[in-house]
Parts: C-alpha cells; structure tokens; sequence
C-alpha cells in the first residue's frame, strides 16, 4: 500500500498482507459502476487468515470464519452478532434485512473467511444478495481451488472486481518478521534462507522458526546469530518419519514368532 | 432533528465512506446516500476542504461544486475506521485464537492504533485472570512467551478491565458495586 506509513512492529509489511489491504482498498475505492466483490485464494498456511486478522483491524472490517456446519440462517446471525446487534429470534428475511441495513449504514468491509463452506445455493445468493443490498466491499478468502468452485454461480462470479492469489513466505517478509519475533538479535542471511527454507513457505511455520531462534539466543547470551551458531532443529510442521528401531524390534519380535511356530 | 455528537460524527465518517467511494462528488451525491438535508452535507464537505480532506475541482456561475478526495489525505480516513487498543487487540485474539503477545501486538498495531507489545501483555493478563483466556504453553520469564488461547468469545466488543469501587459483605459473601443511591 502505497499511502501506508511505514509501521514498525506489525505485520502490514508482509507480503499477503499487504496484497489484501490493498485489495480492499481498491475495491472500497473503486469506480462508480464496477463490481464490489474480490476473492483472496491460496493453499494453507500462507497467512491468509493472518492478513485477515489485521485487515479487520485496519479497516475495522465484519471478520467472519465461515464453520462448516453453517447454514444460510447461521451465517447471517453471525454477521449481525459481528455488527454488534442481536440477533433475537428473528426469521432469515428479517436477519438479512439487518444484516444489510446494518453494513449499509457502517460501510464496513464484510470479509468471509474459509469461503469453501459457502457450497450450498443458498448461502452463496445471500453473499450476493447483502452485497447488492448494502454496496459495501465483500471480500471471500479461501483455498486454492474457490475461484473454480465460485464458477458454478454465474452471477457471483461476475460480480468479482478482482482474484488476487496469496503469496508463499519470501526473504523480504522473513526480514519484516525477524525484528518482531526475535528483536535484538542480528540474524545473518545464511540462517534466515535456512528458517525460510524449513518452514516451507509458511508465514505460521517462519515466526515460530524465529521465536526458536530468539530463545536460543537468549539462552546463550548471543546477539547475533548465523547458520553456524544453530545446532538446533526448526519447526518444518512434516509428519514424523517412522522410527527405525522400533521398525528393527517389530520386525525381529515377529521372526521369532515365526521361527517359534516352525 | 437534534443530533448528538456521536451521531453528527457518525454521519461524517458514512459521509466521508461515500466520498471515498465516489472519488469526485457534490452535496448532492452525499444528501442522497446519507438522507441528510444539502444544507448539512455541503457543512460536512466544506470542513472537509478546509482540513485538506478534498479539494474544489469545478465551482463557478451555474455549475455545481465538484470536490475530489485527496488520496494523501491520512487523518479522517483513518479517523472513520475508528479502533482502540483493546478493540484492536480483542479482534485480534478472536481471529488468531491460539496466541502470544507478540502476535497480539503484530496484528493490532495500525497506523491511527499504534499498540505496543506492554499494552498486549496487559490486556491478556487481565484476561488470564478473568478467565477468557487460558495458558497453552507456560513462558519462561527472559527465555520466551506464554501461548495463550481465547476460551470465551463472547462477541466483537472488547471486555475492558476496570477498577471499581465496592462493598464487601460478609453475610451473603458478594462484592456489592457502589452504584451511587437507593434503585
């Protein structure tokens, strides 16, 4: 974002971060006649529901983590709870007309977190339906594969200003992160490519990489740290490899069973 | 129609939500989105341009005043987004769930809500006690950072701790509030 100052000790700088404020920036901004909706895509793990978090904050969005379970009903009593109302016992039609006066009048960003569960028709018209009803930016974050699934809804998939996909971890947001998760301690490039590399893209996976590396520092009184200094093992989130002897003890508790029985 | 402040600042920030939309507008554009009369919007827009919020891009003998948004402009619009330091760090640990304090910080810290990592701190120990969060992980004091996870969502605006004055009574065993006179 061009017009953000420079914030020190937050996550704006991050790359998908930023990518999403734009986004909505654009799309509350946009030209009189263009479409308000936009889609946010990208595998797990790449911070979307991070850069989520910190846009609700920055535009003081309605934030909501679609649940799989949810129906239509659910979904719009969640938004009108998230806008600070009650609900009460109020049919559907009456929770959407709320749920649309509501954003209308606050001109807040609605951004629907895990939008795969919005599979049913009816969820996804009543997205639509608050969107035409309240004009404000509707934003739908999800996997990889959600803008496929939205081509199923013709007239949600026209409504779409823009798709903008979620990047993976890069130098440059391992850099942003280093003086938050480890501040005080120089991490050289050659550790910073290693915890990028073993935290396989994950924006998750590198803070808690830092955060490791800023306790081991700590521990051994270190102010700056390389490749060299790590003796340790990161965070790769991997399943655990089967382990070899207890593979050996199986195999031979079951040859003597064998030979036993011959 | 009187207004309180709260609502004459209400429609200013719906206003300046349009204006941000529209780009280029007029009195009018902002009397009919907000159903305000043309007298209030052009008060709204004026104060607007005296700030520096938007400049007059055609005026003159027969034509409307057109006034364009300054893309610069930083104040009022972050002004209409309004946020504090609880309701930031609240949102927070209600979109992250499990968290550390470093985290909270991270992604509360805007630009109008500057949040320092001592606020975040605060504001979960007060939590802590309150029971709305609980420790996952303990912290080593000089080492690393508790993880806590939020138990109690019970909704978007932010419990807030505060100091009280009340009157312990032994015979029932509850803190009565001072509320001030007999109900």
């Amino acid at each position: 974002m061009t017009d953000e100052p420079r914030l020190y000790n937050s996550v704006a700088p991050l790359r998908n971060v930023a990518a999403l404020l734009t986004l909505i920036d654009r799309v509350q901004t946009r030209a009189h006649g263009l479409p308000g909706m936009a889609t946010f895509y990208g595998p797990s793990g790449y911070g979307k529901t991070t850069a989520a978090v910190y846009a609700t904050n920055r535009f003081r969005a309605c934030h909501i983590q679609i649940q799989a379970l949810w129906r239509a009903k659910t979904l719009l009593q969640e938004i009108v709870i998230e806008l600070g109302m009650r609900p009460g016992r109020s049919t559907a039609p009456d929770l959407f007309n709320q749920a649309a006066e509501q954003l209308a009048r606050s001109g807040r960003p609605l951004l629907l977190d895990e939008a795969d569960h919005l599979v049913s028709d009816k969820m996804i018209e009543v997205v639509r339906g608050l969107y035409e009803a309240s004009g404000v930016p509707v934003i739908l974050i999800g996997e990889e594969l959600l803008p496929q699934k939205l081509q199923r809804w013709e007239r949600v998939h026209g409504r779409m200003l823009d798709w903008v996909a979620a990047e993976p971890a890069s130098l440059g947001d391992v850099g942003h992160m280093v003086p938050i998760y480890a501040p005080g301690i120089e991490i050289a490039p050659d550790l910073r490519d290693l915890v990028l590399k073993a935290s396989r893209r994950s924006i998750r996976r590198v803070a808690i990489n830092l955060a490791l590396i800023n306790e081991h520092a700590r521990v051994r009184g270190l102010r700056a740290m390389s490749a060299a200094d790590w003796k340790g093992s990161f965070f790769t989130g991997e399943a655990p490899a089967a382990r070899r002897d207890e593979m050996a003890e199986d195999y031979r508790r079951k040859a003597d069973a064998k030979r036993r029985v011959a | 129609m009187f207004q309180t402040p709260q609502t004459r600042a209400a429609i200013a920030d719906a206003a300046w939500a349009v204006a941000l939309r529209l780009g280029t507008f007029g009195y009018a554009e902002i009397s009919a989105e907000l159903h305000v009369s043309l007298l209030r919007a052009s008060a709204i827009v004026r104060a607007w341009e005296q700030d520096g919020a938007c400049i007059n891009v055609q005026r003159g003998v027969g034509r409307r005043n057109l006034y364009r948004v300054v893309a610069e402009f930083q104040r009022t619009r972050e002004a209409g987004t309004g946020g504090s330091v609880p309701l930031n760090l609240w949102t927070a640990m209600r979109g992250l769930r499990s968290f550390t304090p470093t985290d909270l910080a991270a992604h509360s810290s805007t630009a109008s809500v500057p949040v320092k990592l001592e606020a975040a701190q605060g504001y979960c120990q007060a939590l802590l006690k309150a029971g709305y969060i609980k420790v996952e992980r303990t912290a080593v004091p000089g080492r690393r950072e508790a993880i806590y996870r939020l138990i109690r969502n019970t909704g978007p605006r932010p419990p807030r701790e505060r100091r009280v004055r009340a009157v312990w009574d032994d015979n029932i065993g509850e803190l009565v509030l001072l509320t001030g006179g007999v109900p």
